[in-house]
């Protein structure tokens, strides 16, 4: 047993030696990045950029973490936390989250400067946003569109359900929507929701907590009651509650569906699966032919460990490596891979395709709505409440549910979870 | 000195154990005792902040409408996958016990979904399963029948999850059942056939009786392998749609990490360790009145 245990421990000072042995060995300072992993072409070009900056100079090297895919990125934060392998930088989503359990450092003063606007998070900047939230449009094929004579977008709602009757006359399925991802579902709930019941206001949220708002209201009843609609009046490809977003190209391009509704990202991706694909696109505007794009600033972005602020050279390395990303010739690089929305201060030019252009144009001369689950502060939701809403919505698609059983359950689970989580609170504790 | 030497000898099997013990009760004892007291706290995970809200969580279990639904669909998903992969296991087996020839490639072939992963069998029936692109589906449509929805219809997708843990685990259930059939003396049996005991009353009478230690840590395994089943879900349904598919296991997932409610996801984990607890303690005790010596 003691041989055992000297070999045992043995090994472990070895170990121990060797780490202490590379840490202390001179050489650039190595810093762990990660970030979520969406789209391929939002992965593959951050990667670009990150292998560009070790490229570019020799103090700092970035080590790439494993890919995390989107849909678990909390989780997989936690874990990596929970296991003492927190990267050092990181792309940062639930930034209060982060920020009440004292995790992220403020971002440093010469680095505000680079954006045109940040979202402070109870008071401070925590986050370098690298994209402002993306449009959410329907994308469509222009060649289904001319060959049944559907040569003008939508002016109003009507007018959209029109161009879906007209497609669904010549057997065509009007649309798909990745309804098994949760999230994707978030798109179409929170167009109707801000169509319809928000109009808009960032601060909708802020007044249900407050008593002002409810859900179950007659807007909110009228907005699901659409929604639904689309759902179950055969507007939509028939497999939709087991339809991955991924695979939302392949339907399109495959013909297999004329419409979807999803972000300017997935421009890329249609574009690299056929080249020679005719890509129209339009936002869905409401009764009176009004439109309200998602769009603005939130306080999602590229963050930096506490732990990691207390070594100079990663400090050091985070800036470097931000000034570097935000560069004309990379951020414009990426902003041109991955369809995205600037957020510097610093005007970027670049070309893009023709139907990236008018979605540029079209959302400036619109106006904005942020996503209902992306507010901070008295606007953020308890945290089960997104997906929850979600799956209850799924249920409502189905058609298990009514627009008025969803929103009634909507208000009851909604004073279940504020019960322990109330931002009023937090967000005078955190100042 | 032979009582020093008597002594030491004892010992040295404790000392042996102790590595094992020191890390079991690191990894496994020490984190389950932790995991009630943060039942006992509104706890998110992440902060260090840990209010103590007593059994708070518990009395909300009792009136969570979706605690109650993953409570039946972890009960029927255990349930169902006991007995049928018992059947299938024990019919797979009495059939390779009948095969002369390629038993061992037989057996292979069966076992052999039971070596993979959870998450790559769930991928890969998400795959065939696809309304879409599906081969399925592609099927049926060929010979002009109507696609089905295979996950994404709430009547159906706890089902297709079944189907799948089926073809995947009973596998590994038959190997149980073919040495449980090798341990049945071939003299009983062939007492049976000279005096011309029907095969079906020879199976009741003398097969299965013979078969209830088998059948026993089968159900047993089948049963708490039920009752844990998250992979699958993650991996095909994600506990949809809606809440259809959405079992405790994943309930506890989603709430404690996704949805950063750690207090009330422990109090769902501590609630289902009672669970299994309790089913396993009566489950034995029922199949092992049944046991018979061979």
């Amino acid at each position: 047993m003691a041989v055992l245990s000297c070999i045992f421990a043995g090994a472990v000072l070895f170990a121990n030696g060797i780490q202490d042995k590379s840490a202390g060995a001179k050489g650039p300072a190595t810093v762990s990045i990660t970030f979520a992993t969406g789209d391929v072409t939002t992965k593959e070009t951050i990667h670009t950029i990150v292998q560009n900056f070790n490229k570019s100079q020799n103090q700092y090297k970035l080590q790439e973490n494993l890919s995390i895919s989107q849909g678990a990125y909390l989780d997989s934060l936690k874990t990596l936390n929970a296991s003492g392998q927190m990267p050092d930088i990181f792309e940062c989503r639930d930034v209060p989250v982060f920020v009440r359990a004292d995790m992220i450092e403020p971002l440093p003063q010469d680095l505000l400067g680079l954006f045109e606007t940040t979202v402070p998070v109870y008071g401070t900047v925590y986050t370098a946003p690298f994209v402002a939230q993306y449009p959410h449009v329907i994308l469509y094929n222009k060649t289904v569109f001319d060959k049944y004579g559907i040569n003008q977008t939508p002016k109003t709602y009507a007018d959209f359900l029109k161009i879906c009757d007209d497609l669904k006359s010549h057997g065509v399925t009007p649309m798909a929507a990745g309804v098994a991802d949760i999230w994707h579902i978030g798109f179409l709930y929170s167009y109707f929701f801000a169509q319809y019941v928000t109009h808009g206001d960032p601060n909708y949220i802020s007044k249900v907590y407050s008593g002002k708002a409810k859900f179950d209201s007659p807007e909110m009843i009228d907005a699901m009651t659409k929604l639904q609609t689309l759902f179950q009046n055969g507007d939509m490809e028939k497999g939709f509650m087991s339809t991955k977003e991924s695979q939302l190209v392949s339907l399109l391009v495959g013909e297999k569906a004329a419409m979807i509704y999803t972000g300017s990202w997935t421009i890329s991706q249609i574009m690299e699966a056929d080249p020679e694909f005719k890509l129209g696109f339009f936002p869905i505007p409401d009764d009176k032919g009004n439109i309200l794009l998602q769009g603005g600033s939130t306080s999602q972005g590229w963050a930096l460990t506490k732990t990691a602020a207390k070594d100079p050279a990663k400090k050091a390395a985070f800036s470097a490596f931000m000034k570097y990303f935000f560069s004309k010739e990379q951020y414009t690089y990426f902003l041109k891979t991955t369809n995205a929305f600037s957020t510097t201060k610093e005007h970027m030019v670049y070309e893009t395709t023709p139907v990236m252009a008018e979605i540029l144009k079209v959302s400036a001369a619109n106006k904005k709505y942020l996503m209902w689950n992306i507010g901070v502060g008295e606007n953020e939701l308890p945290p089960s409440f997104r997906n929850w809403t979600y799956k209850k919505v799924q249920e409502m698609l189905m058609g298990q549910i009514t627009p008025q059983q969803l929103v009634k359950a909507m208000d009851e689970e909604w004073a279940v979870e504020t019960r322990d989580f109330n931002p009023t609170k937090l967000v005078k504790k955190a100042l | 000195m032979a009582i020093k030497q008597q002594s030491l000898s004892r010992r040295v099997p404790v000392w042996m154990a102790l590595p094992s013990i020191t890390l079991f009760s690191l990894f496994v004892i020490l984190p389950a005792f932790l995991s009630i007291y943060f039942s006992l706290t509104s706890w998110d995970g992440l902060s260090p902040v840990m209010k103590f809200i007593g059994l708070q969580y518990y009395i909300d279990i009792a009136h969570d409408s979706r605690f109650w639904n993953a409570f039946r669909n972890s009960i029927l998903l255990a349930v169902v996958l006991a007995v049928v992969e018992n059947i299938v296991a024990l019919a797979l087996a009495l059939l390779l016990d009948k095969v002369i020839k390629a038993k061992t490639l037989f057996r292979s072939i069966f076992y052999l979904p039971n070596l993979l992963s959870g998450i790559v069998t769930g991928y890969i029936w998400v795959a065939l399963m696809n309304y879409s692109f599906g081969i399925f589906n592609v099927l049926l449509t060929h010979i002009g029948m109507t696609p089905v929805d295979w996950l994404g219809n709430p009547k159906i997708a706890l089902w297709s999850i079944v189907f799948v843990m089926v073809w995947k685990g009973a596998g590994y259930y038959m190997i149980i059942y073919i040495a449980g059939l090798n341990s049945i003396p071939q003299d009983i049996l062939e007492a049976a056939d000279i005096d011309g005991v029907r095969p079906v009353r020879k199976f009741f009478s003398i097969i299965v009786p013979m078969l209830v230690g088998s059948f026993t840590i089968n159900f047993t395994l089948s049963l708490i392998n039920g009752l844990k089943v998250f992979d699958q879900i993650v991996a095909m349904t994600s506990g949809g749609p809606g809440f259809a598919t959405e079992t405790l296991t994943y309930q506890i997932y989603t709430v404690a990490f996704s949805d950063g409610r750690q207090g009330y996801g422990t109090a769902v984990a501590m609630t289902l360790f009672l669970l299994t607890l309790v089913i396993s303690i009566v489950e034995t005790k029922l199949t092992r009145r049944f046991e018979v010596e061979a």
